[in-house]
């Protein structure tokens, strides 16, 4: 009788492991899936910065997207001093302009975006599902809502993410993603970001809505008291010119 | 030759006002210059001490691994085996050290910092631990009113030799606003990219040394190891001090072709230091592991602007103050030679020669030159002497920084002393040829009846 009891336990628990974590990643690539963007994609944004001991500063930035190639652009329009400056990236590699200086520098995916708390995948796109292992983690309660709670490690051998522990409370009712805690490696909390408002635009080329988030606020954990807001005012999905994902059109922006 | 010579030390004395006027100016300048090179040697002499101890050994090897042919890192694989090599066969070595090289973030809960990272095996490095000292409590804690009974420092740079530990310069515990006893978090990229932090307590505030160190922390090889992910057969540089300092050609190129000979890939000579070179290697196709034979002076060779600057300062100081000088001695020779153009014309019409008129002259202003540049030194090495005992605080950060030190050391060395004497003496008795030459070119009729 003890045997059977047992085996039916067993059963049970491997049961519910391995369907909750096949869920979890039916989750996440339904969230990624739901937030893809098919063609181009451009975005205007707002970044406020707020550093301890520091006035906050507020930039305005554009953001121009083509993840079928994997490029990304973001080119900041305000304030005059920032005006011109430029991330771009192409595949993995990322560069910088500084109009300044008018010289291009190298950069990595932990560059704080003009110094923010904003690292330039914070407004590229969402591939968690293929970066990282999911684990589903249980219902929790976040303030009122219900959320499923995503516990993600990142896979063995996938270089450049940059925080290898994430984890992520899911809205059970929208399956839209509320809050987000980045990890390093020793486990130590690095980024609390909360996705504040999501919404949706219809993508003529997707035959779907997009969904984007409009308010994010990144707290640094570290650095306590440093936070960034990123407001996203529009999106567009219009084809964007040839040659946008180009260092000499950067270049031309600032002349 | 005698009576030249005793005819010259009695117009010194029976000029007495005068030669005072003249000694004092030798004497000064000389005085000045003692100074300045003891200052130079002080600044020379403190840099290239501290520099090897906190960064290079006399002979160094080091390297990069490139796993991928885009990123590289200041790293060397199998350093057992490199290590056994260099205590084999370097019996010149007087330690032999290794230590691992990063770069990160270090927080506390007020501020942030980026700074190299030292990782260091602390049981081996004596020579280290007798260059860092605690700093006083009141470098780096605002507004500390010291207790009495309490001691001025705090911490213990031994605690080091255990994992989980830091030592910070007071400028840095400064601007992070911690001491000894509280947590820092260092933040670093591994080498997969992604993102590692340890937090670490702070259990030594060291005394600032100067930028060769700033902006460096110290922390146990383990925790670097632990936060980079780096295996056990890794570090970054071997480090060999030598007993003497003249050996680190010959042991640089038996190290060479040893280590050549073991089958590793070196790398060409650059005379730079290794962060000078990570983004060149960065760039080159290569993967795998190159060896890079450095010394002292490859290491440190971004620093050798300051001791240049320095020498080239004292250069424009002496050249100026000489020209003073010799326009100083050429006066009063001129002057001299005026009052005593009678006495010239005496000389030359009970039949002196030119030749020896010229040579009383001449010898004149050496026996001058030559006591006060004497006295110039016995004065500038006393007082080279008591400012190095005093120990003067340096208190503005800018000169800490320049200077490599916090308070001012100043070194005499016998070299410097022969070769201020010479230059001042000749250069002075040379600023006599030309009021020489004209007294003795004078007609012995005309200066007899020269009415001055």
């Amino acid at each position: 009788m003890k045997k059977i009891i047992i085996i039916f336990l067993l059963l049970f628990i491997s049961k519910v492991f391995l369907f909750s974590e096949v869920d979890a990643l039916e989750i996440v690539k339904e969230i990624e899936e739901r937030q893809r963007s098919s063609g181009d994609y451009k975005a205007l944004c707002y970044v406020k910065n707020i550093e301890r001991n520091k006035e906050p500063k507020v930039f305005q930035v554009v953001v121009f997207r083509r993840d079928d190639d994997n490029k990304f652009l973001l080119l900041f329009l305000k304030p005059r001093e920032m005006k011109g400056k430029g991330y771009l990236k192409v595949a993995k590699n990322l560069w910088m302009y500084d109009p300044n200086t008018g010289k291009w520098v190298r950069r990595t995916d932990r560059d704080r975006i003009g110094g923010t708390s904003s690292r330039s995948v914070d407004f590229g796109e969402s591939i968690l599902s293929e970066d990282y292992n999911v684990r589903y983690d249980g219902e929790n309660m976040l303030g009122k809502i219900k959320v499923y709670r995503i516990h993600l490690t990142v896979k063995e051998g996938v270089a450049d993410v940059l925080y290898p522990i994430i984890d992520l409370w899911i809205d059970q009712e929208m399956k839209n993603t509320l809050k987000r805690e980045e990890y390093s490696l020793s486990g130590k909390l690095m980024r609390t970001i909360y996705y504040l408002r999501w919404t949706k635009k219809y993508n003529e080329m997707k035959k779907d809505y997009v969904l984007y988030p409009q308010e994010v606020r990144i707290f640094d954990e570290l650095k306590k008291g440093n936070s960034t807001i990123n407001l996203t005012k529009t999106i567009d999905f219009k084809p964007l010119e040839k040659n946008i994902f180009t260092k000499a059109w950067i270049e031309s922006m600032s002349r | 030759m005698l009576k030249l010579i005793r005819i010259a030390f009695r117009n010194i004395i029976k000029n007495r006002n005068r030669s005072i006027m003249l000694g004092s100016a030798i004497i000064i300048v000389t005085a000045i210059l003692i100074i300045l090179m003891a200052v130079t040697s002080g600044i020379s002499d403190t840099m290239l001490k501290s520099s090897t101890m906190l960064m290079s050994g006399h002979v160094n090897i080091a390297g990069f691994y490139k796993w991928r042919p885009t990123s590289a890192g200041p790293l060397i694989m199998d350093y057992q085996n490199l290590k056994r090599l260099a205590i084999e066969n370097i019996p010149e070595a007087k330690c032999v050290v290794d230590r691992f090289m990063s770069w990160g973030e270090i927080i506390s809960d007020f501020d942030s910092i980026h700074s190299a990272i030292w990782g260091l095996n602390f049981t081996e490095e004596q020579e280290l631990k007798d260059v860092l000292k605690l700093a006083d409590k009141r470098d780096y804690i605002e507004d500390y009113k010291p207790v009495p009974g309490e001691a001025s420092t705090a911490g213990n740079l031994d605690e080091l030799k255990n994992p989980g530990n830091i030592a910070l310069f007071a400028s840095q515990a400064k601007r992070l606003k911690v001491e000894a006893g509280d947590m820092v978090t260092i933040s670093v990229p591994t080498r997969r990219n992604v993102w590692n932090t340890k937090d670490l307590r702070v259990c030594a505030v060291l005394k600032d040394i100067g930028i060769t160190v700033w902006p460096a922390v110290y922390g146990t090889k383990d925790d670097i190891s632990d936060l980079y992910r780096f295996g056990e057969n890794m570090t970054g540089k071997i480090m060999r001090y030598l007993k003497s300092k003249k050996d680190v050609v010959k042991v640089q190129n038996r190290l060479k072709n040893l280590i050549g000979d073991e089958g590793y890939r070196l790398m060409e000579e650059e005379s730079a230091p290794f962060w000078k070179k990570l983004d060149r290697v960065a760039k080159e196709e290569w993967t795998g592991q190159k060896i890079d034979i450095t010394t002292w002076e490859d290491e440190i060779s971004f620093m050798k602007w300051i001791i240049t600057t320095f020498n080239s300062t004292v250069l424009y100081f002496l050249v100026v103050l000489m020209v003073i000088i010799i326009m100083g001695i050429m006066n009063t020779l001129w002057i001299s030679i005026r009052e005593r153009t009678k006495e010239i014309g005496t000389l030359r019409a009970i039949g002196m020669h030119r030749n020896r008129v010229m040579m009383m002259f001449m010898i004149e202003a050496f026996i001058l030159s030559a006591i006060s540049t004497a006295s110039g030194i016995l004065i500038g090495s006393g007082v080279s002497e008591l400012l190095d005992y005093l120990k003067i605080k340096i208190p503005y950060e800018a000169v800490q920084n320049f200077l490599l030190s916090d308070e001012l050391s100043l070194i005499i060395k016998v070299p410097n002393l022969i070769l201020a004497f010479l230059i001042i003496t000749i250069l002075s008795t040379m600023g006599a040829v030309y009021p020489s030459y004209r007294a003795a070119k004078m007609k012995p009729i005309s200066a007899i009846n020269y009415i001055g």
